[in-house]
């Protein structure tokens, strides 16, 4: 059956196929009343001659339409059905018989309007294509708008800002990747071997030392950042006249800090608790003021903060490339001011830490 | 059940609050000594005078580059910033560059637009704070409050509210005394209280409406003023005490925890 579907077309496989049925079928059909007239009308010699140089014609017509050779195979009733009444009244009958052997080997060619995606392929082809020959890198009329502008700050003032891909560290990036293609591998293992394999152990740990890297990167950048600040300060604290700095840094701390005492104040004050509420940070005098901490640098360069005894992890956190503004308000009865102080640069988090 | 109870009390009997949370950081410190380090300073705002009350926020511009900032370097300091104490609403007034991007046939359908106005609304914060590294200082400054702005297009709802102001006017005009009657029949369905109320955004939009307009005089960030003003904020503190915390980092997590 296989080899002559294969290796002829398939109008000559179909018609193999009734041929060999045909011993089978007329015995039985000779028992039955209403299938035997059908069955038989098809199969005879007259017809398939006559069928014969139908189907030849129709064959290079398909060859020509796009050389799709899976057109007629797992649908060889519609090609049928195009060339022929006989074939279309086949395929309820042995239709069924062809699919089932034929199309295991190839299923992929079969598909509902063959000429209609085939169609419609070629045109999104060619419209790629197209959009390929006009694509010029250098037009500027042409905005890609996943990629960055090509154009100066000053052309881009009115175009809408978007992240920044991280196209700087692609490194880490592809490791990441090769990680997620190890967890894919382990689960076919998974029926052989325990599923606390080795290469899950290894997955974590890559991603720690991803992260770690990225901590590592973090602080020194932070510490770079604040040691030029520092720097820049100390040659100028004795000048009082030195102007303020207008970057500025965002510090996200934890809305519960460790309590604190107020030592040297007039009234002595047994633990006020002055970051326990909102509402407390806005009356000044309840507010915590004071040195309540220390921004320390290690020597591996790690950087953490110690809030009163309690040691903090300290964080980078994500770069804004969005303008932020710090302004303060200043309403009274004469006249009202928002005065603009400058802006943030960065964000740092301090976080406690769960041992 | 049974099973289980030997297993559990086994496990109990491992050490779990042997070491002390101060016991890991001492021995990460000796691991991993402190090379230098910055005092970190509580730096709020200095208390305001009587009739005055003093916000410190934080505006932030997701439509604008962080390069750009609006002042008067890049000619783009607000012409005009509003607020709204009731909504807790502000706004500012952004010149616009007429000579790059800009359609004036578009503008003059716009009634003359020329500036971009930026509003949003100002949400409270907690935990946020301003650091500034002054005098050797770390300084932080609790945050009150933040707002994003965003264009808020009113030049558009302008251009409709006028249109369909036109239109009743126009209709006014045609039947008067139909609208007097029907003026009528509002006053009195008003007088009963059957009147739906509004509920969340809808309430919030009416008063906003409602509310008028407080103007703010913009003082740009490299002002002799706003140079003032940072120095009020960062020095009229003295900072150079130490506040005195008693809780140590156990106490501190286990407050954490039951909190």
């Amino acid at each position: 059956m296989s080899a002559p579907l294969k290796d002829v077309k398939p109008p000559v496989a179909r018609l193999d196929s009734l041929a060999r049925r045909t011993p089978a079928a007329t015995p039985a059909a000779r028992g039955g009343l209403k299938f035997k007239p059908k069955t038989v009308a098809r199969r005879t010699k007259e017809e398939r001659d006559a069928d014969a140089p139908v189907m030849v014609e129709a064959k290079p017509v398909r060859a020509t339409r796009g050389g799709i050779r899976g057109r007629g195979r797992g649908r060889g009733g519609r090609g049928g059905m195009t060339g022929t009444h006989m074939v279309s009244t086949g395929p309820l009958a042995s239709g069924d018989a062809f699919s089932a052997r034929a199309t295991p080997s190839r299923t992929c060619s079969s598909s509902p309007t063959p000429d209609y995606i085939a169609g419609l392929k070629l045109k999104t082809e060619r419209i790629s294509h197209g959009e390929d020959d006009d694509e010029d890198p250098n037009d500027p009329k042409r905005i890609d708008m996943s990629k960055e502008y090509r154009f100066d700050d000053n052309e881009t003032v009115l175009f809408p800002v978007r992240a920044l891909r991280d196209e700087a560290s692609p490194e880490p990036e592809e490791e990441v990747k090769l990680e997620v293609e190890d967890v894919r591998s382990l689960s076919p293992e998974s029926d052989d071997k325990p599923i606390k394999g080795r290469p899950l152990d290894d997955m974590v740990d890559k991603l720690h030392d991803t992260e770690d890297k990225r901590v590592v990167s973090d602080h020194a950048r932070l510490t770079a950042l604040i040691k030029a600040l520092d720097l820049g300060d100390v040659a100028m604290e004795t000048d009082e006249a030195k102007p303020t700095s207008r970057k500025f840094i965002l510090f996200q701390l934890p809305k519960q800090l460790p309590l604190f005492e107020m030592v040297a104040k007039e009234k002595e004050e047994d633990v006020v608790e002055v970051e326990a509420k909102s509402e407390a940070d806005v009356k000044p005098e309840a507010a915590l003021e004071g040195q309540v901490g220390k921004l320390r640098f290690h020597k591996s360069g790690k950087i953490t903060m110690k809030v009163g005894n309690v040691v903090m992890d300290v964080d980078r956190g994500a770069k804004a490339n969005f303008l932020q503004d710090v302004v303060l308000v200043n309403r009274n009865s004469s006249e009202s001011r928002a005065y603009s102080l400058g802006h943030i640069d960065e964000k740092v988090i301090v976080t406690p830490r769960f041992y | 059940m049974s099973l289980f109870v030997p297993e559990e009390e086994e496990v109990l009997e491992v050490p779990v609050y042997t070491q002390t949370i101060e016991d890991i950081q001492v021995a990460e410190e000796e691991e991993d000594p402190v090379e230098w380090e910055i005092p970190v300073a509580m730096n709020p705002l200095p208390a305001s005078g009587p009739g005055e009350e003093v916000t410190f926020s934080l505006l932030q511009f997701p439509g604008r580059p962080a390069k750009r900032p609006y002042n008067i370097e890049t000619e783009s300091m607000p012409l005009h910033s509003r607020y709204k104490e009731a909504s807790q609403s502000i706004e500012l007034e952004i010149p616009m560059n007429t000579g790059r991007f800009y359609d004036a046939l578009k503008a003059d359908s716009w009634n003359q637009v020329t500036t971009q106005t930026l509003g949003g609304p100002f949400v409270e914060t907690d935990g946020y704070y301003v650091g500034v590294l002054d005098q050797g200082i770390m300084k932080l400054i609790p945050l009150h409050r933040s707002a994003q702005l965003r264009p808020t297009f009113t030049h558009i709802d302008a251009k409709k509210d006028a249109e369909k102001a036109m239109l009743k006017d126009a209709m006014k005009a045609e039947n008067p005394t139909k609208s007097k009657e029907i003026l009528v029949q509002m006053s009195v369905k008003s007088a009963s209280d059957q009147q739906p109320r509004l509920g969340g955004c809808l309430a919030a939009t009416k008063k906003f409406d409602e509310e008028e307009w407080e103007e703010l005089e913009w003082v740009d960030e490299s002002l002799e003023q706003s140079e003032t003003v940072r120095r009020v904020l960062l020095r009229s503190n003295d900072l150079s005490k130490v506040v005195e915390s008693k809780m140590s980092a156990d106490e501190y997590s286990a407050m954490l925890f039951s909190a």
